[in-house]
């Protein structure tokens, strides 16, 4: 099942893998799909292979859906803002690489953006939330928004808060995918059955920005276990 | 072997980014450890050197009596901590001087310049006399947040604290910054000033001592210092039975 008003924008990370594996699997496929992919050798953030390995054009392909590569990886460039503001999809699904922020001139060009937020909101906003909420109270979380021009604060289409997993050494590429995913299938799920985007939370206000964790506190939230207690 | 690469390198020449970094297990958290106690060592044998700013003085002194409890708890830490006690240069009580030095908190306005030495002496000031509390949280804030976008501090910042002005090579003002974090973190328990702090540190411990000595109080940075590293064991502690093992 394609979705008609639904496209995503997919940089060449294994985040955007696991989206669409997850879409294939419970037939919620965008009705097209820009690829955002790095150019240069050195890999960008989000990347764990380089370019040609996480293989999401085949599997686009394999499922026809409409595709075609973006003419740089910057979301922000002129070229690519005018690609997506000529599509006929009001909603994109936005998975870039990390760190990438949408500026003004994208935001204001009439599409939403559908984000998964690695973190449970309005509590954890900002970078690498899911290793604070591990040591803070032993959980990661999910929250699906429409972005905004200020960093994780459009409303809240859904959230969810998830057991710390086993493995915590994969957060990163596996885990975190994993819970974002899963999220962005019930989002889309409950667009799929009701035909409108509904909010569970449209006042996202309030909660703590978080920045990116230092490696020493990256590393007490991995070897933490569920006896990680204050 | 491994390497604490945080501190390797002039972080202010070369900032990290902490991107994305590898996780190398309870090997890593080792290193960290030996790294800053190699610190510990190293400012400590500066720490006789005479430093005759009265606020900064008074600052240590309050906020070593406010940290004690913790710094108290290691025995190795608590032999430093009567050391600084010890010295002669503390300064517990305030002074007229001290007083018209700091700048009233309610004055910083966002429509104007702010001199980032001026908000961050009152900022602690409030923060250790427990005044203030939300518009210390208000301006802790912004003042993390361009720190960890561009890992620098300007002498100043022109209205709308967005756009920095001035020098980023002040070593004070980073050093008022951090006795500020953990200050907050000590009170709040908030891991993000935490995670602040210790990048803080790692450019501090990446300069060599002549550049430090200078500009703050070495008593002052053994302070923050310590307290970090037992907040860290603190944490680990709930993980590993012990935490790391002190020698």
């Amino acid at each position: 099942m394609y979705l008609n008003d639904v496209a995503m924008v997919a940089a060449d990370t294994t985040r955007s893998k696991y989206y669409l594996d997850e879409l294939i699997k419970y037939e919620l496929l965008p009705k097209y799909v820009l690829l955002l992919l790095n150019s240069n050798e050195q890999m960008l953030p989000g990347q764990k292979y380089n370019k040609t390995k996480n293989g999401i054009a085949e599997l686009l392909e394999a499922h026809g859906v409409q595709y075609d590569f973006a003419p740089n990886s910057d979301i922000n460039s002129n070229e690519v803002v005018k690609i997506i503001s000529d599509r006929i999809e009001s909603v994109f699904i936005f998975s870039g690489f990390g760190g990438a922020l949408l500026r003004n001139d994208i935001l204001e060009i009439g599409k939403k953006f559908l984000h998964v937020h690695g973190g449970y909101l309005p509590d954890y906003k900002g970078s690498t939330t899911n290793y604070y909420s591990l040591i803070d109270d032993n959980m990661l979380g999910a929250s699906s928004i429409f972005l905004t021009k200020e960093i994780d604060c459009g409303p809240i289409l859904l959230r969810k808060k998830f057991p710390a997993p086993k493995d915590r050494t994969e957060i990163d590429h596996i885990y975190d995918s994993k819970v974002r995913s899963e999220v962005l299938v019930k989002t889309l799920k409950k667009y799929a059955n009701t035909g409108c985007w509904g909010f569970e939370l449209e006042d996202n206000k309030g909660g703590e920005i978080f920045y990116i964790i230092h490696p020493v506190l990256k590393h007490l939230a991995i070897l933490g276990d569920s006896t990680l207690k204050r | 072997m491994l390497d604490y690469e945080y501190t390797q390198v002039n972080r202010l020449d070369f900032p990290h980014k902490y991107m994305y970094t590898t996780y190398h297990g309870m090997e890593f958290v080792n290193i960290y450890f030996r790294s800053r106690l190699d610190g510990l060592k190293r400012f400590r044998l500066q720490s006789n050197q005479v430093y005759i700013n009265q606020i900064d003085l008074y600052f240590c002194t309050k906020s070593t009596l406010q940290l004690k409890e913790l710094l108290n708890k290691e025995n190795i830490l608590k032999n430093l901590l009567n050391d600084f006690t010890n010295s002669l240069n503390l300064r517990e009580k305030i002074t007229p001087s001290i007083k018209n030095d700091i700048k009233k908190l309610e004055l910083f306005n966002l429509e104007n310049t702010i001199n980032t030495d001026k908000l961050l002496s009152s900022l602690i000031f409030n923060q250790i006399h427990n005044k203030s509390i939300v518009l210390v949280k208000l301006w802790l804030d912004r003042l993390v947040q361009r720190f960890e976008v561009t890992k620098k501090l300007y002498t100043s910042y022109q209205s709308g604290f967005r756009i920095g002005q001035g020098k980023t090579d002040i070593l004070h003002i980073y050093w008022l910054f951090s006795l500020l974090l953990i200050l907050f973190y000590a009170k709040t328990k908030n891991t993000k000033y935490l995670s602040t702090l210790l990048k803080v540190t790692d450019l501090l411990l990446s300069l060599n001592n002549k550049l430090l000595v200078k500009d703050m109080p070495m008593q002052g940075l053994l302070l923050v210092l310590s307290y970090e590293i037992l907040s860290i064991n603190s944490l680990l502690s709930n993980i590993k039975e012990g935490g790391f093992v002190f020698e």
